[in-house]
C-alpha cells in the first residue's frame, strides 16, 4: 500500500490581484489579429481626417485668390469624395475588429466565469445573490471586455490631435497655443472628474444590484410571497430599492453629462476664441479665410482626444472596480482566471463529453479519513474567522478488491464530531474507517457537522490548507487529488436540486 | 404605454420642450454669426470692434447652449427613471399576480431579463424618442430651412441628402427590429441559463456534470455572440455608407456655392455658412439614425413588455365580482368533488408535479403497505389512466378547529391539494368551501389573509430580520404595521431568543439570500414565526420530513402544537408524533381519497390503512 500526502493548491487570497493591464494584454493576446485590424485601421482612419480639413482649406483659399488655383475647385471636390470613400471602407474593418475583440472577450469571460463555478467547492454558496451575479455577467463582463477597443481609439486620436497641432502651429503658433490651452484644461477637467464619477458609478451598480437581486428572488419565491399574500408589501420594498437607483442614476449621468459637456464645450470656447483673434489676423492678411476654417474643422475634432483621454483614464480606474466585482463572483479561483485562455468554440466545435470507463481498479475500497477538520463562521458574525481547515485523509482500497466485507462499522473517535461553540460549526479531527460495501449512519443534532461532514468527503468545500492523501491499493495513481474521490460516492441529498437536462457520470 | 406613465410629470416634460427649442435655436444661431464674421473680416468693412461684438455674441450662444442642454440631460434622464421605475413596478406585481404555471415554465433569470432589461430599454426609448430623436429631427429641420433661405440649390442638396439617409435607415429598420428581438430572446435564454448553473453546482459537481454544462453553454454564448455580431456589421455598415453620402452632400455644397460665388450671387460668408451648415448636418442625422437603432432596440422590449402585460392570470378572475368576506374564527373546510390537472407544464414523464415533494421519497419497504391494490407499483399518476389529473373527485368535510392529517406517498396529490387550498391554481371541476364559501368567490388577498402556510423549503430573501418575518407587511400602507415586540416575542416563543440576541444588528441584520447560513431547523422556525405573525385562522402545514435534529424538533413540535391550538388545520404530516396531534386523517392514493375518517377511529379499526401504517411503522413508511 502506497501512501502520497498531497499539499493542495494555495488558497486563493494569497493570490496576487489582477492588474487590469494584465486582464487586458490577455484579452488583446487572446485573438491578436481582431485586436491588430483594429487597432492598424483605426490609425489611418482616425488620422487621415487630417485630409479633408486641408482640402476644405484648399478649397477656400483658391476660391478667395488667396492661393493659385493650380488644382482647381474640381479636383478639389473629387479628392475630397474620394478621400472619404476610402476612410468609409476602411472604417468598415476597423470598427468589426473592435467588434468581434469585445465579442471574443464577452464570450471568454463568461465561459471562464461558468468554468470557474464549476471548479469551485460547491458547498460554498454563491457569493452574491444570482440576480446580482446575473448583471455582473453582462454589465461588468460587457466593460471589460470593450476595454482593449479604448486603445486603437485613443492612439488614432492621439496621431490626429498632434499633426492637427502641427499644421495649425504652422499657419499661426500663437492663435494654435491659444486655442489648445482650453483643449489640454479638458483633460484635466476630466481627470478631476472621474473620481466623483467612480463614486457615483459603484454607488448605481450596487443600487441595480440590489434592484435586480430582490427581482430575482421574489421571482424565484413568487410561492411563498403570493401564499402569504406579500405582493403589495414586497412590491413597496421593491420601489423603495427602485428608487435608491433611480436617485443613484440620474445623479450619475447628468454628473457624466457635465463633465462630457464641459469637455465638449471648450471644443466650442476654442472655435469661439480662435474667432476672437482671427478677425485682426484675416484683416491684416496674415491669415486666409481656408486657414479659418481649417481651424474651425480641426478643433472641433480635436477636442475629442482630451476629453476622451479623460474619459480613458477614469476608465481604466473603473476596470479595477470591474475586475474586482468579478472576481467577486469566485473568490476561490485565482484573478487571473477571469481573463485565462481556454477554447470557446466559435464555430460550434465543441468536442462532446467523454463519459469515463471505470473498472474494478476505480472502485473504493476504503474510505479512510483522519483528522479531517472543517470550520465555519457562524452567521451574521462579521470579523470572525472565516474558515480554517485541516487534516488528512486517506481513501484506501484494500488488497484483496473484493466486496466481502460486510460487517457493521463503528465510528469510535470520540472526538468525531464536535460542536465547537455557538460561534463556529463545523467538524473537528474526524478520524474514522468505511469498508466497502459497509452502510453508515450518521447522525446528530442540527448544525452538529453531519453535512459539513458528507460535503467534505464529497470534496464540495474549499481544500484551503487541507492535506489529503488518496491511497490506493494497487500500486497506480498514488496521492491523487481530493476530487476523484467524489467520483466514487455518490451524494442522496436531502433536497436535491436537479437541474434541467443535466446528465450525471456517476 | 409611454404617455400614461408621462401624465403625472406633465410640467417637467413641457419645461422640457420649452429648453429643447431654446437649445435647437442657439445651435442655428451660431453659425449664422460666423457667416457675418466671414463677411466682415474678409470684405474689409467692418470695424475691429463689430467683429469683437460678433466673435462675443457666438461665444455667448456657445456657453447658453451647452448649460441649456445639461439641464435637458437631467430632466430627461429624472424622467426617464421615473416612469420606467413606476411602470417596472407595475409590471412585476402583474407578473406576481401571474399564475403558477406561468412562473413554473419561467427561470427568475428570464423574467428578471423582462422586466429590468426591457423596461431599462423603455428608459431608453423615452430619452432618445423625447429628447434626442426630436431634438435632432427639429434641428436638422432648422438647418435645411436656413440654408433653403440661402441658397435653394443649395437647399436641395442638404435636403436630398437628408432624405437619403433617412431612406437607408427605414431600409434596414424591419430587420433590425427582428434581429433585436431575437438578441433579446437569446439573451434572455443565456442568463437563464447561467443562472440556474450557477445556484445548482451543489448538484450538478458531484454527479459529474460539469462538462456537460459547459458544453451546453458554449453554443448557447456563440449563438449569442453571433446574432450580435450580424446586428453590429449591418450597423457598421449603414455608418460607413452614410459617411460617403455626408463627403458627396458637402462636396456638392462646395461646387454649387463656388459657381455661385464666382458668379457674384454669394458672399464669401454665406459660402462659409452653407459649408457649415450642410456639415453641421451629419452630427444630427447620425443621431437620429443611433437613436432609431435604439428605438428598434427598445421597441422590441415594449413589445415583449406588452405581450407580459396581456397575459392575464386565470386564478382570480372570477373573483373579480363581488368578493366575499370570510367570517371569524376558525373555518370548516369542504372539498366537493375536486378534481384537478396541470395544465401549464410540458408533459414529465412520471406526471409528477415538477420541483416539489422531493423530500419524501418512499424507501421500498413501504410499498407493500400504501400499494396494496395497485400491483404494478407504478406512478400514481399511471393508476387511474384517465388523464395526467393529480387530484380525482376529492371529497372531504373538515370541521372547524379540527386538525386532519393527510398521508400518502410521493405523487399522491398530498402538496397539489394544498395549493388548490391557496388557489395558487383553480380546481377544473367540483368546488373548495370555507364556511361554506366557495373559495373562486373569495378576494385572492382575503383569502391568503386567513390562511396560512409553512412548506418544508423557507424562502428567505436578502433583506432584514424584520423584513422577512414580516413578508414585507410594514411597506404596506393597507395593513396595520406590525410592531418590533410583537416579532420578538414571537421569536422568543418559539426559542429563537437566543439566536435573535446573537445577531449583530437585532432585527436589521440583513440575511443572506435563500437562508444561506442558517440551519434547515432554524429556517423552519423562521417560517413558523412568519405565520405566528400573520395569526391566520387555517393554518396548512407541509411538514419537513428530515432535516431535523431531535432537539430543534422539540422546539418546532412546541411551536406546531400552539399554532393549531384554536386553528382548523391541515398537516401533511410525516412524522407520528405529528400524525397523533390530529384529529381526521385523510389517505391519499394515486390522487384520489383511499381512506378518510377520524383519527381515534381509524386507528382502532384492524381493518383500516391506518391501523396497518401503524403496524408497520409510520415513521419508516412516511419519512
Amino acid at each position: 500500500m502506497t501512501t502520497g500526502i498531497l499539499k493542495s493548491a494555495k488558497s486563493a487570497q494569497s493570490a496576487d490581484k489582477l492588474s487590469v493591464w494584465r486582464g487586458t494584454w490577455a484579452l488583446i493576446r487572446f485573438r491578436p489579429w481582431y485586436f491588430a485590424a483594429n487597432l492598424g485601421l483605426g490609425v489611418v482612419v482616425l488620422g487621415s481626417e487630417l485630409i479633408p480639413g486641408l482640402i476644405s482649406r484648399r478649397f477656400f483659399d483658391e476660391l478667395t485668390g488667396a492661393a493659385p488655383a493650380t488644382l482647381g475647385i474640381g479636383t478639389l471636390l473629387a479628392l475630397f469624395v474620394g478621400v472619404q470613400l476610402g476612410r468609409a471602407t476602411l472604417n468598415i474593418g476597423y470598427e468589426w475588429g473592435g467588434w468581434l475583440v469585445r465579442s471574443v472577450n464577452n464570450v471568454l469571460m463568461r465561459v471562464n466565469f461558468m468554468a470557474n463555478i464549476l471548479a469551485k467547492p460547491a458547498a460554498r454558496p454563491m457569493p452574491v445573490e444570482s440576480g446580482d451575479a446575473i448583471h455582473r455577467l453582462d454589465r461588468d463582463v460587457g466593460d471589460f471586455a470593450d476595454f482593449p477597443t479604448w486603445l486603437p481609439q485613443m492612439i488614432g486620436q492621439g496621431f490626429f490631435f498632434t499633426f492637427a497641432i502641427a499644421i495649425m502651429a504652422r499657419i499661426n503658433p500663437w492663435i494654435t497655443l491659444v486655442a489648445v490651452l482650453p483643449l489640454l484644461a479638458v483633460f484635466f477637467i476630466n481627470r478631476v472628474a472621474w473620481r466623483r464619477f467612480l463614486l457615483y458609478d459603484r454607488a448605481t451598480r450596487v443600487a441595480s444590484s440590489r434592484v435586480t437581486g430582490f427581482l430575482g428572488e421574489i421571482l424565484g419565491g413568487v410561492q411563498a410571497v403570493k401564499v402569504a399574500d406579500a405582493e403589495t408589501g414586497a412590491l413597496r420594498y421593491f420601489d423603495a430599492l427602485s428608487e435608491a437607483r433611480r436617485r443613484a442614476g440620474v445623479r450619475q449621468n447628468t454628473f457624466l453629462t457635465l463633465s462630457f459637456s464641459i469637455g465638449q464645450s471648450m471644443g466650442d470656447v476654442a472655435v469661439a476664441l480662435v474667432v476672437l483673434l482671427a478677425g485682426q489676423a484675416i484683416q491684416s492678411g496674415s491669415m486666409t479665410i481656408g486657414d479659418l476654417t481649417l481651424f474651425v474643422t480641426y478643433l472641433t475634432i480635436a477636442v475629442h482626444f482630451p476629453a476622451d483621454m479623460g474619459s480613458f483614464m477614469s476608465e481604466i480606474a473603473q476596470q479595477r472596480v470591474v475586475l474586482d466585482r468579478l472576481h467577486e463572483l469566485h473568490p476561490d479561483a485565482p484573478p487571473a482566471s477571469i481573463v485565462a485562455h481556454r477554447p470557446i468554440y466559435e464555430k460550434g466545435d465543441a468536442p462532446a463529453v467523454i463519459s469515463p470507463v471505470k473498472g474494478t481498479a476505480d472502485r473504493l475500497e476504503r474510505l479512510e479519513v483522519v483528522g479531517l477538520t472543517y470550520l465555519h463562521a457562524a452567521q451574521g458574525r462579521e470579523g470572525a474567522t472565516s474558515e480554517a481547515a485541516s487534516g488528512e485523509w486517506r481513501v484506501a482500497s484494500g488488497d484483496n478488491g473484493t466486496t466481502d466485507d460486510q460487517r457493521p462499522t463503528t465510528i469510535d473517535d470520540s472526538s468525531l464530531i464536535t460542536r465547537h461553540s455557538s460561534l463556529v460549526t463545523g467538524i473537528s479531527d474526524a478520524t474514522f474507517t468505511l469498508p466497502r460495501g459497509s452502510f453508515t449512519v450518521i447522525t446528530g443534532r442540527v448544525g452538529s457537522g453531519k453535512t459539513t461532514l458528507l460535503r467534505a468527503l464529497l470534496g464540495l468545500l474549499p481544500p484551503q490548507e487541507r492535506r489529503g492523501a488518496l491511497e490506493r491499493g494497487d500500486g497506480g495513481r498514488p496521492g491523487g487529488p481530493l476530487r476523484p474521490a467524489a467520483r466514487r460516492l455518490h451524494p442522496a441529498g436531502a433536497a436535491p436540486v436537479q437541474p434541467g437536462g443535466c446528465a450525471t457520470t456517476s | 404605454m409611454l404617455r400614461h406613465y408621462l401624465r403625472p410629470h406633465r410640467g417637467r416634460v413641457a419645461l422640457l420642450f420649452l429648453l429643447l427649442g431654446g437649445s435647437i435655436a442657439l445651435q442655428l444661431l451660431g453659425p449664422q454669426l460666423l457667416g457675418r464674421f466671414v463677411d466682415a473680416a474678409a470684405g474689409g468693412d467692418g470695424s475691429a470692434n463689430r467683429l469683437t461684438v460678433i466673435a462675443a455674441l457666438f461665444f455667448a450662444a456657445v456657453l447658453a447652449q451647452k448649460v441649456i442642454h445639461l439641464v435637458t440631460v437631467y430632466l430627461t434622464e429624472d424622467l426617464g427613471w421615473a416612469t420606467t421605475n413606476a411602470l417596472r413596478g407595475d409590471l412585476t406585481a402583474h407578473v406576481l399576480r401571474l399564475d403558477m404555471g406561468f412562473h413554473k415554465l419561467r427561470t427568475p433569470g428570464e423574467l428578471i431579463e423582462r422586466i429590468d432589461g426591457d423596461v431599462g430599454q423603455l428608459a431608453e426609448y423615452f430619452s432618445t424618442i423625447v429628447v434626442n430623436l426630436l431634438g435632432n429631427g427639429l434641428l436638422v429641420a432648422g438647418i435645411l430651412v436656413l440654408v433653403f433661405v440661402a441658397d435653394w440649390r443649395v437647399g436641395l442638396v442638404g435636403l436630398t441628402y437628408a432624405l437619403i439617409m433617412l431612406t437607408l435607415f427605414r431600409a434596414i429598420q424591419a430587420r433590425m427590429v427582428r434581429l433585436y428581438t431575437r438578441i433579446s430572446q437569446a439573451s434572455a435564454e443565456l442568463l437563464g441559463f447561467l443562472e440556474e448553473y450557477m445556484t445548482g453546482t451543489e448538484d450538478v459537481l458531484p454527479n459529474g456534470g460539469a462538462a456537460y454544462v459547459m458544453r451546453r453553454l458554449y453554443p448557447l454564448l456563440n449563438g449569442h455572440a453571433a446574432l450580435r455580431t450580424r446586428t453590429y456589421t449591418l450597423t457598421v455598415v449603414v455608418r460607413s455608407a452614410s459617411w460617403l453620402l455626408y463627403a458627396a452632400a458637402v462636396a456638392a455644397t462646395m461646387g454649387l456655392s463656388a459657381l455661385a460665388f464666382r458668379a457674384g450671387t454669394m458672399s464669401i460668408g454665406t459660402v462659409f455658412l452653407l459649408v457649415f451648415y450642410v456639415g453641421l448636418l451629419e452630427s444630427p442625422l447620425d443621431a437620429v439614425r443611433r437613436e432609431l437603432a435604439s428605438i428598434q432596440r427598445a421597441l422590441a422590449g415594449v413589445n415583449r413588455t406588452r405581450e407580459l402585460f396581456v397575459l392575464q392570470p386565470e386564478v382570480g378572475a372570477a373573483a373579480t365580482g363581488a368578493a366575499a368576506i370570510l367570517a371569524g374564527g376558525p373555518p370548516a373546510v369542504r372539498f366537493e368533488g375536486v378534481t384537478f390537472a396541470y395544465k401549464d407544464r410540458p408533459p414529465t414523464a412520471d406526471g409528477r408535479p415538477p420541483q416539489e415533494e422531493t423530500s419524501d421519497e418512499l424507501r421500498a419497504t413501504s410499498e407493500e403497505s400504501l400499494n396494496s391494490d395497485t400491483s404494478d407499483g407504478g406512478r400514481p399518476s399511471a393508476v387511474g389512466g384517465l388523464s395526467d389529473a393529480v387530484l380525482h373527485d376529492i371529497a372531504f368535510a373538515l370541521a372547524p378547529g379540527r386538525v386532519l392529517g393527510v398521508l400518502g406517498r410521493t405523487g399522491s396529490g398530498k402538496t397539489t391539494l394544498t395549493r388548490l387550498l391557496f388557489r395558487l391554481y383553480d380546481v377544473d371541476a367540483g368546488a373548495i368551501m370555507l364556511d361554506g364559501v366557495d373559495l373562486r368567490a373569495v378576494g385572492l388577498g382575503e383569502l391568503r389573509r386567513h390562511v396560512g402556510l409553512v412548506t418544508q423549503d423557507v424562502q428567505l430573501f436578502a433583506a432584514s430580520v424584520r423584513d422577512n418575518l414580516t413578508l414585507f407587511a410594514n411597506y404596506d400602507p393597507a395593513r396595520p404595521a406590525i410592531a418590533d415586540v410583537q416579532i420578538v416575542a414571537a421569536l422568543e416563543s418559539l426559542g429563537l431568543g437566543p439566536w435573535l440576541r446573537g445577531l449583530p444588528d437585532g432585527l436589521d441584520t440583513l440575511l443572506e439570500s435563500g437562508g444561506k447560513g442558517l440551519s434547515a431547523g432554524e429556517a423552519q422556525l423562521l417560517a413558523l414565526a412568519r405565520v405566528f405573525l400573520r395569526d391566520p385562522r387555517l393554518v396548512v402545514l407541509d411538514e419537513a420530513s428530515s432535516r431535523l435534529d431531535p432537539a430543534t424538533e422539540g422546539l418546532l413540535e412546541r411551536a406546531i402544537d400552539r399554532l393549531l391550538a384554536g386553528r382548523t388545520g391541515i398537516v401533511i404530516a410525516h412524522r407520528l408524533r405529528t400524525v397523533q396531534r390530529t384529529d381526521d386523517i385523510l389517505i391519499l392514493e394515486g390522487g384520489r381519497v383511499v381512506e378518510h375518517g377520524p383519527r381515534a377511529a381509524l386507528a382502532a379499526d384492524p381493518g383500516s390503512r391506518f391501523y396497518r401504517l401503524l403496524q408497520t411503522g409510520l415513521e419508516e413508511v412516511l419519512v
